[in-house]
């Protein structure tokens, strides 16, 4: 027995041991998932605020474009960066648009807004930490944009009348390289008709294209409305115009005068008449000015050779030096007629009180631009393209976050 | 009885390995929870990311497949064009969609499957929902814009 003792007293600590160690596991494992759950909360909260920067950072990027848009009015640039933050989720209360934080040269030229929130606190909250705040800024500038090219089409009607475009362009295939503009409306009806220059106009919802037909034009850089532009020709009135002949009857194919070659070549004069003026023909070439005062101007392509006209050598200084055809009659329409098949039309033709009428045809390529009350392009296949000279449309302006 | 002790201890071994058997698929569960909460916050930072890019494109006058394609390829594979959504609002009301100073909506359709998904019943959602906005100034013009919903 008294050798027993010792080892039943060692069986009994070994049970009781083995008691002892029981649920060792359990408390290893509840400290274990304690760590890991403490580490698993930081990195989510901290993943959270993180996040958090990004969004404001994101706002706060968009609402400086916003606001930048704005920047000739301080006030409404505050107030569409407010609108901006707003609609990416930070009210009035987060967002700041601080007007004495840009560093540009003009203040004028950019804008800072700021946004900022306290992080949320999903897991840290328990252990009394609270999210930290979060804030980002950004700012951007505006430079204002030079005129869009010159002008190709310019109507000055203020029409909005939807049955009777100011510019009504029934051309296929008609490309225009410059930039269109109406006072009031545009008609474009196609098909492929292709335009490389802004295509501008005042009246709401003022664009009308054809679905049908002009769905394979293209448009670089796309149309777009803007406010009421001057007059693209400032030339005032019939007084201007310096003429150095004035046929009688205004056929000036009967008027032999008129003519180097009679029928092919016309002498450099700047034709006048008070009442109609008109030539036809095929392969005439010369440099003339057509002007009337009260009566339209009519130049007719006969064959297609095409014609090849450009503006008189007498005229110089500013937009007259450059006047292919101007009538200043209102009681006609159109005061301008033209049907040009193949050749070459260069220099502005001008109607500020009445209608030009270019009907194209067999490639002829028109460089200018065609200035008038109200403007009709019919024909196929031609070119319409600005000459340096006259400005174009305001571009959208500069607008760019600073790094 | 020495032999009998010995025994009981020999009756114990094992034991910790059966309570881990136990523990180690929770301790597993909710590494694996944590891991999933975090690979789902990493996507939500790249839908963020994506939807910003296509906004700040969609704000430069770029066409709507040029801002689809932004933002898919700032998604880092998770976004095909049909997730990505643009529209136009007439912000200056001058009855034309799409000219400087309206705006521009673009929105991301993505959703998270989670990888610990069918275990609802402790709350663990099947899918996140994913579907940033971001919302920018038109600053050029742009051609066939679509209305945004009123």
């Amino acid at each position: 027995m008294p050798t027993l003792a010792p080892r039943a007293g060692r069986i009994r600590r070994s049970r009781a041991s083995a008691h002892r160690e029981r649920g060792q596991v359990l408390i290893l494992f509840v400290m274990g998932a304690t760590v890991i759950f403490v580490i698993g909360a930081i990195v989510v909260d901290i993943g959270l605020w993180v996040s958090e920067r990004r969004n404001a950072q994101a706002a706060a990027d968009l609402a400086a474009l916003a606001a930048a848009t704005q920047l000739r009015d301080s006030r409404a640039a505050g107030a569409k960066g407010l609108d901006f933050a707003k609609r990416n989720g930070y009210d009035d209360a987060h967002v700041r648009v601080p007007g004495d934080v840009c560093n540009a040269v003009r203040a004028e030229d950019c804008v800072t807004v700021e946004v900022h929130e306290d992080g949320p606190a999903l897991f840290s909250g328990i252990f009394g930490v609270l999210g930290p705040e979060i804030g980002a800024s950004a700012t951007a500038s505006y430079t204002e944009s030079p005129p869009g090219p010159g002008w190709v089409l310019f109507a000055n009607s203020s029409q909005c009348d939807t049955s009777s475009p100011p510019v009504n362009i029934l051309a296929n295939h008609l490309e225009v390289t410059g930039s269109t503009h109406s006072n009031g409306n545009i008609h474009i009806e196609g098909p492929d008709d292709n335009f490389f220059g802004p295509v501008t106009w005042v009246c709401p919802d003022g664009l009308d294209q054809a679905p049908d037909q002009q769905n394979t034009g293209t448009y670089r850089p796309p149309p777009y409305p803007v406010g009421s532009q001057p007059s693209a020709i400032p030339v005032g009135s019939w007084s201007d115009v310096p003429c150095t002949a004035n046929p009688s009857g205004g056929d000036i194919n009967a008027d032999l005068t008129l003519w180097d070659v009679p029928g092919v070549r016309l002498k450099s004069n700047v034709i006048c008449s008070d009442g109609d003026l008109f030539v036809s023909g095929d392969g005439i070439s010369g440099h003339v000015t057509l002007a009337a005062n009260r009566g339209k101007i009519t130049i007719t392509s006969t064959g297609s050779a095409g014609n090849r006209l450009q503006p008189a050598d007498s005229l110089s200084g500013g937009p007259l030096a450059k006047l292919l055809a101007v009538s200043f009659a209102s009681s006609v329409s159109p005061a301008i007629d033209i049907t040009a098949s193949g050749g070459t039309y260069d220099g502005y033709i001008y109607a500020p009180n009445s209608r030009v009428a270019f009907n194209g045809s067999a490639d002829v390529q028109a460089t200018g631009s065609i200035v008038a009350d109200t403007i009709l392009i019919s024909g196929n296949n031609f070119k319409l393209t600005a000459m340096a000279g006259l400005g174009g449309p305001p571009m959208p302006p500069e607008i760019h976050l600073e790094d | 009885m020495a032999r009998r002790g010995s025994r009981d201890r020999a009756g114990e071994r094992g034991q910790a390995l059966i309570e881990a058997m136990f523990v180690i698929p929770f301790v597993l569960a909710l590494i694996l929870l944590i891991l999933d909460f975090g690979i789902a916050l990493d996507r939500r930072e790249v839908m963020i990311h994506a939807v910003r890019e296509g906004a700040r494109a969609a704000a430069n006058g770029d066409s709507v497949s040029q801002v689809k394609a932004a933002a898919v390829d700032q998604s880092e594979g998770n976004l095909v064009t049909r997730d990505v959504s643009v529209c136009y609002r007439d912000d200056n009301l001058n009855g034309y969609l799409g000219d400087v100073n309206d705006s521009v909506e673009v929105t991301i359709s993505h959703e998270y499957r989670m990888l610990v998904g069918g275990v609802s019943w402790i709350g663990v959602p099947t899918q996140l929902d994913i579907s940033p906005t971001a919302k920018a100034p038109l600053l050029n013009p742009v051609t066939g814009a679509t209305q945004c919903p009123p």
